[in-house]
């Protein structure tokens, strides 16, 4: 058994080699009259503060992160994609010592594409493969293998439809996030409607296996989703976009349900929608609540902040409440304030932050968390600061 | 055979006798679909625009590729800034959807973001996909003539018909009369106050037809901000289908 999974990943190393050495060759030969290659990416520094309060210890740390984007168009339906994301770590959470940086040095895919560059007591230097995929579409047919994001979210903040990986809204560093290794087959019966088959392991062997069917009518999206998520649940789904007046109008819901005692079990259910209005003066504002019959029980920051969040485990209150509003002041400056609400652990998030673009492509943005909950029976209140300059390419 | 009469003697009426451009048999209504389909092909076009905001302190330029097919159908793909480059919009009827690459996901969009300003520009959504129509969401009529750089022109004016859900209140537009080339446009809201104001210069060839390759475009209560549109490339009557504006190309335009 050892074997054939030494062998499995052999097969997954060589593919990926493979998908590496056609962007190492194919520039020479793709002199024609539209680029076959195309390469896009940012390179950013993070400072990030962390403190309870303001006459406490501060824990700074800073992250100098790249990303490289490569898409290369091999003919009319063959298209190769890779990106790769390096980020260099100093201060004093990297001090901290392994816990920290095993963490951000995991890979959950089934090929483990994530490596360790230089790892000492104050510096650390991860490299990983984000995305390697290869798709290919014909007529109505797309299929897509390896590495890649497949997103089934349709609403602005919590997204219970989005089963291959749930997408965390405090996490703005990573809007990306991890790719998924699967095999998706996407059909489109219409213009605007499409039925999808996806295939995802992870790094433990597990499976998340589902279909969707989305399709346009009343002036709506609507979705329906089933299927296995991580060999553990059973999941059914669905989803709405579409708008009320002036107003835009989404929502989803998921039952996961154990698959050894479905269908008797009561699961957990995820529903949630919102509203947003766009306003003349360049100015937004949203809301969105969220029910879930089986909130997260132990909860500690790190799992608000999106550590292990999984499209089950979005919710740490029975209700929670979301609101924003963005207003662009200028098109170079933009300030969005938003909040949340978690009635169960009397507790709310706060965050004001300002973006302004510097140059062409340079970005400034400062960016403040705040949090005030009772975990565990304590009250805890934890900020973090963020300063970033972006330059995309 | 009583309505094709009907029409007979409404074209006869308006087309011929009340209308100062009898002697080309053309209304103001004509004039306006000829110089629209001069610009946006009788079918289909296809265009490289690249698009500068121009403000009091600053500037930015976003360079984009549009293909339309009647009024139905529109794509719009940002191939400039690369913060923005790969996102698309895509219209169908009455519905627009946005691809974002980086996160991978497809946006339904609400109509009503049709009259809000396109990426931070001078521009709305409806500019960009052409959601009303200059000659079916309009009453037009011909006011004059004036001589616009050089070249006689007819001045239009249009105002919106009441059961149109438009931007517009109303327009006046100078058309020359040579190559009906839009070289001016005035558009007010709908309690008559003037919005905006597009002038059209650098006249080309291109794709066998003379037209306007640069627009600028000045807000009138904002001194200081335009925005100009400069042509690059614009082809006409593409073999396009109605596939080509689908939620799966929309993923894959390039």
């Amino acid at each position: 058994m050892k074997n054939n999974v030494n062998d499995f990943m052999s097969i997954n190393q060589r593919i990926v080699l493979c998908l590496l050495a056609v962007f190492i060759f194919f520039p020479s030969v793709s002199q024609e009259k539209e680029r076959k290659i195309e390469l896009k990416g940012y390179f950013s520094t993070l400072q990030t503060v962390i403190f309870d309060s303001l006459s406490g210890p501060f824990a700074n740390e800073n992250l100098l992160h790249n990303r490289l984007n490569f898409k290369a168009y091999l003919n009319d339906h063959l298209t190769i994609g890779a990106e790769f994301r390096n980020r260099l770590f100093t201060g004093d959470l990297t001090m901290l010592g392994t816990a920290y940086t095993d963490l951000i040095g995991m890979d959950r895919g089934v090929v483990d594409m994530s490596w360790d560059l230089l790892r000492e007591q104050s510096i650390y230097l991860n490299s990983r493969i984000d995305r390697l995929w290869i798709d290919y579409n014909y007529r109505k047919i797309q299929v897509t293998l390896g590495r890649q994001r497949i997103n089934w979210g349709q609403t602005l903040v919590w997204n219970p439809n989005d089963i291959f990986n749930a997408y965390s809204f405090f996490d703005f560093d990573y809007v990306e996030k991890p790719g998924s290794d699967a095999l998706r087959l996407q059909y489109y019966p219409s213009s605007s409607s499409v039925a999808e088959l996806a295939f995802k392991l992870d790094n433990e062997y597990d499976l998340t296996a589902a279909g969707l069917f989305r399709f346009n009518k009343f002036g709506y999206d609507f979705q329906f989703l089933a299927g296995l998520v991580n060999s553990e649940d059973v999941v059914m789904g669905a989803g709405w976009s579409g708008s009320v007046g002036s107003l835009s109008f989404r929502g989803e819901g998921s039952w996961f349900s154990p698959y050894e005692q479905f269908p008797k079990s009561r699961g957990t259910i995820l529903v949630t929608s919102g509203l947003e209005k766009v306003f003349k003066n360049n100015s937004s504002a949203a809301i969105q609540l969220m029910y879930s019959n089986n909130p997260l029980g132990f909860i500690d920051f790190y799992s608000i902040l999106g550590g292990e969040l999984s499209s089950k485990n979005l919710a740490f209150s029975e209700f929670t409440a979301f609101g924003q509003f963005t207003w662009a002041i200028t098109p170079m400056l933009n300030l969005t304030v938003s909040s949340m609400w978690f009635p169960d652990l009397d507790g709310y998030y706060a965050g004001p932050s300002l973006e302004y673009s510097l140059a062409e492509n340079v970005d400034f943005s400062v960016i403040w968390q705040h949090f005030d909950a009772v975990l565990a029976g304590v009250r805890n209140i934890i900020n973090l600061g963020f300063l970033r300059f972006k330059y995309s390419f | 055979m009583r309505l094709i009469l009907k029409n007979i003697i409404w074209l006869t009426v308006h087309g011929f006798i009340m209308n100062p451009a009898f002697s080309q048999g053309m209304t103001a209504a004509d004039i306006v679909m000829k110089a629209d389909e001069k610009f946006n092909g009788e079918k289909s076009s296809y265009s490289i625009i690249s698009m500068t905001i121009v403000r009091p302190s600053w500037q930015r330029t976003i360079d984009i590729k549009t293909w339309s097919m009647g009024r139905d159908y529109s794509l719009a793909l940002v191939t400039a800034p690369p913060k923005e480059a790969g996102q698309s919009f895509l219209k169908r009827g009455s519905e627009m959807w946005s691809w974002i690459p980086s996160i991978s996901r497809l946006v339904k969009l609400p109509l009503s973001m049709m009259s809000q300003g396109w990426m931070g520009s001078d521009y709305t959504n409806d500019d960009i996909l052409r959601e009303s129509s200059l000659v079916n969401d309009y009453l037009h009529e011909i006011a004059g003539e004036e001589i616009i750089d050089g070249r006689l022109c007819y001045k239009i004016s249009m105002k919106a018909r009441p059961d149109a859900s438009i931007v517009w209140g109303r327009q006046t537009r100078w058309i020359d009369r040579k190559d009906f080339l839009v070289l001016k446009a005035e558009l007010y809201d709908e309690d008559g106050y003037l919005v905006r104001t597009e002038t059209a210069s650098d006249i080309r060839i291109m794709d066998g037809r003379t037209v306007t390759t640069r627009i600028e475009l000045v807000p009138a209560e904002e001194p200081g901000n335009k925005t100009i549109l400069v042509i690059r490339d614009i082809k006409f009557n593409l073999p396009l289908g109605e596939s080509f504006f689908s939620q799966q190309n929309m993923k894959r335009v390039r």
